[in-house]
């Protein structure tokens, strides 16, 4: 091999390797699809949902365990489920208000968030932050309410890059390949893409629910079982009241009923974590006329019906769930108060009888 | 500030690197007192309030320096201030260190103070250069200058994590006034050192090190094959980030026209214990071997002189006299390194281990013991018995690491899964595969040192030169380093 001169050498040295980082960096931005991981799609359905407008009467926010449990197909009136995955009230408070923006807004919204979402850190940045959730502006506005708060779990959770949040919201927000490259080797380049696509299909179709685990039964204790107490963070809190604030301004009713556990994680559920979830939610309701708890804040179901370590409902759970969730939600939308038809349990119901 | 964060790679390096040049042309001092400012922006990026501590640090050893210089005609003096202010460096690294363990094993609990970045790094080497203002002032009085010690100390690729810098090795090229201007070769070698330690920490080592946490903390059920699994993935991690972090430095030190010493040999292909010391971490090795085995070795002849004991050979041979020195300075020696490394019984344990390791390497050579178990056989042994301490290393305590080593010979039965990780049960080929390119990369591929030319390659395809391919090459892989930067681990889905 011939020498060259150094100064050539380093020019070929910084030529290759800018091109070779334009080149992913134009992948990252142009091909998500290609290389984000399995979650990604759902939240790019809810986000496509929620910018066409295509909402239906009832809305439903939230985290997780609502984006599996509720199956809009199986409630009898025209639903969106928008609950994410690590969706805490920040996520809610965002979907709520970008569906305000919308013509026809939502007759009703639903909201489920479990406990632990009031009160831990989860996936701000892994999930909302990465796949897009919030704009530029929305984001700028979470930090500085963090920062107005004093509560860091927003600002640095898990982060030991030294940047502070506003810069790393920003790489985020130009798709900073560096951020991105680890989905981009894992998925081959690529190789994510089909079935990417193909779960972007079934959530649009599914109105936005779609499932994690689907085992026939877990025992495995979720992380609500672990909880100490019941203190919620200031952020979580704050967004929360705002979301409840919008929505009274536009007098649009909201039923707060949260997703059951399994057996095997709510006899380890503490009596003051459960108390002051209840307690919590009940001063909310007291607050604002158009709040309502809906059932019990811990409902909890034979570990049969759930799909994995996450109390996340398996396709037979959620089917009689949702089942049973349709007639409850008729009978709020008939204006009748959140009675027996709210108090949804699997009733010792086999499949076989469910319709 | 890490070499492998954002901040460093786009905006540190950069900024220091063309800073110090354009500053160098008004200059040699001038770029140093830069590159000073630069290593302790590098320093307190992380936690500022332990910038005070080492400009204290700094401070004092360098006026205590110049007092035991001072003062070269009258020894008493000198060994009494020599010893003071060995002992206030000690006091400092103690107190951050090891108070709270100290404090502990006498049944006091208290909170552990935060241990200041590279205490231990910044600490042994003033006290090196404190020794040599006694033990060779002529050396020591050659670029000594305020300006000279500080960067010394500072330099930011070494004052973190090493190599542990001689001021012999490094004052002198302060002096250079070449060494201030840009330096074409100099930065593509840099450049290559640096890329191929960032691949290393990026792609190899972090990746290597997803099952080690979990796999630790759950040594007593570990089954024979993930216990294996766990021991072998965590002294591959230790060895790509070590190598990684190594490469890195001799890379930015190099782009600064400055020449560290190698600190990373290819320390998994040593045919024995003291061979693995003088490829791992070669300039701690170096350090203990200069300012501790040796004085300690030669004190103890000396007594056993006193004492009317021979020393020679033959003295070595006996029982009491190979004990008295060998293997006592060899134990004093390797026992402090162990607990160089952190305060703790593991660490303690990892030093002592090695330090029988080493007994016995000297036994074999000192008795004249005849077997021999070739070369693959030597290098899997060393590999073996580095194993082991390496899982005393790891461990967060002597009885994960007993459970681990239990594990390991079967105690908890054969298989493969580790508890927590069922998913990982399905990737158990991909993790061998892996693990297989990662030895096939420790044990047959050339090392750094050899690929960039500065060591004899026997593979001379891969030996690099200043050519186009290797510009391209050298380049793309730059890119993947710097794309690999935001971790190459995907968050799992943990909570709900």
């Amino acid at each position: 091999m011939k020498a060259i001169p150094g100064d050539r050498y380093l020019r070929w040295f910084g030529v290759s390797a800018a091109c070779l980082f334009a080149v992913a960096w134009i992948w990252i931005v142009a091909m998500p699809l290609a290389y984000m991981d399995t979650e990604y799609p759902s939240w790019l359905a809810k986000r496509q949902m929620l910018a066409g407008c295509d909402l239906g009467e009832v809305l439903v926010v939230g985290d997780s365990r609502a984006a599996v449990d509720i199956v809009p197909a199986l409630l009898g009136v025209k639903t969106t489920n928008l609950a994410v995955g690590g969706g805490q009230a920040i996520e809610a408070f965002i979907a709520v208000s970008r569906a305000l923006d919308c013509p026809v807004p939502p007759k009703r919204v639903v909201v489920s968030l479990n406990a632990g979402h009031f009160v831990k850190p989860d996936l701000f940045w892994e999930r909302s932050i990465r796949f897009g959730a919030l704009n530029h502006a929305e984001l700028a506005e979470v930090l500085q309410t963090a920062v107005e708060l004093d509560d860091s779990t927003v600002l640095s959770p898990r982060h030991k890059d030294g940047l502070p949040p506003q810069l790393r919201a920003w790489l985020y927000a130009i798709r900073f390949p560096p951020l991105y490259f680890a989905g981009v080797l894992k998925a081959g380049g690529f190789l994510r893409y089909w079935q990417n696509k193909d779960s972007l299909d079934a959530a649009l179709a599914s109105r936005g629910q779609y499932y994690f685990g689907t085992d026939p039964g877990s025992s495995v204790m979720a992380a609500d079982g672990e909880l100490r107490s019941f203190v919620p963070l200031p952020i979580q809190d704050h967004y929360f009241n705002a979301m409840l604030a919008r929505l009274a301004a536009r007098e649009i009713p909201v039923d707060f009923i949260a997703m059951p556990l399994n057996r095997s994680t709510y006899i380890h559920v503490r009596p003051e974590v459960e108390g002051g979830y209840s307690t919590y939610l009940a001063g909310y309701a007291a607050r604002f006329g158009n709040f309502s708890v809906v059932g019990k804040v811990m409902p909890d179901w034979p570990d049969r019906f759930f799909g994995d370590a996450f109390a996340h409902l398996n396709p037979d759970g959620a089917t009689i769930y949702s089942a049973g969730f349709g007639a409850c939600l008729q009978a709020r939308l008939d204006g009748h108060a959140a009675g027996m038809a709210c108090d949804i349990g699997w009733g010792g119901a086999e499949l076989a009888q469910v319709p | 500030m890490l070499f492998n964060s954002y901040v460093f790679l786009f905006a540190f390096l950069p900024v220091s690197l063309a800073g110090f040049f354009a500053i160098g042309k008004l200059g040699g001092r001038a770029a140093s007192v830069w590159l000073i400012a630069a290593s302790l922006v590098f320093y307190g990026w992380w936690n500022p309030a332990f910038l005070p501590l080492l400009g204290v640090s700094m401070f004092a050893n360098f006026l205590i320096s110049r007092w035991l210089l001072a003062v070269g005609e009258r020894p008493q003096l000198q060994g009494w201030l020599l010893g003071g202010a060995i002992a206030l460096n000690l006091v400092a690294l103690v107190y951050y260190k090891y108070l709270a363990a100290i404090l502990g094993f006498a049944g006091m609990v208290v909170a552990d103070p935060v241990l200041p970045l590279g205490i231990s790094f910044f600490t042994f080497t003033q006290i090196g250069y404190l020794l040599d203002c006694r033990g060779a002032p002529e050396q020591t009085r050659k670029g000594s200058g305020w300006i000279d010690y500080l960067l010394f100390v500072t330099f930011f690729p070494h004052l973190i994590a090493g190599p542990i810098l001689h001021h012999r090795e490094m004052m002198p090229q302060f002096s250079v006034s070449e060494n201030f201007h840009p330096d074409a070769q100099n930065l593509a070698v840099g450049l290559g050192f640096f890329t191929m330690g960032l691949l290393k920490k990026c792609l190899l080592a972090d990746p290597t090190g997803v099952l080690v946490a979990p796999g630790f903390a759950q040594a007593d059920t570990l089954p024979m094959f993930a216990a294996w699994q766990v021991a072998l993935s965590y002294s591959l991690q230790l060895y790509f980030d070590f190598s990684g972090y190594s490469d890195m430095a001799v890379g930015l030190a190099r782009m600064f026209n400055l020449r560290f010493p190698v600190n990373f040999n290819s320390p998994y292909k040593a045919r024995s214990v003291t061979d693995y010391w003088q490829r791992w971490h070669i300039t701690l090795t170096r350090y203990l071997t200069q300012y501790l085995f040796t004085p300690l070795a030669m004190f103890l002849m000396r007594r056993r002189v006193a004492s009317g004991l021979p020393i020679g050979r033959a003295a070595q041979r006996t029982m009491t006299g190979f004990a008295a020195m060998l293997v006592l300075p060899l134990g004093t020696t390797m026992g402090l390194a162990g607990l160089w490394h952190g305060a703790g019984w593991t660490f303690l344990i990892f030093g002592l281990l090695h330090a029988v390791y080493l007994s016995i390497n000297h036994g074999w050579r000192v008795f004249g013991l005849p077997w021999r178990i070739g070369t693959a056989g030597s290098v899997g042994l060393t590999y073996l018995a580095v194993l082991i301490g390496a899982v005393f290393f790891r461990a967060p305590g002597v009885m994960p690491a007993l459970d681990l080593l239990g594990g390991m010979i079967g105690l908890h039965g054969i298989g493969f899964s580790i508890p927590s990780e069922p998913k990982m049960q399905g990737k158990l080929a991909l993790d061998v595969v892996w693990l297989g390119v990662l030895y096939a990369i420790v044990w047959a591929a050339p090392n750094t040192q050899e690929i960039m030319g500065e060591a004899r390659n026997w593979v001379s395809s891969l030996t690099w030169r200043p050519s186009l391919p290797w510009a391209v090459g050298f380049g793309l892989a730059a890119a993947i380093g710097l794309l690999s930067v935001g971790g190459t681990g995907e968050f799992l889905y943990f909570q709900f």
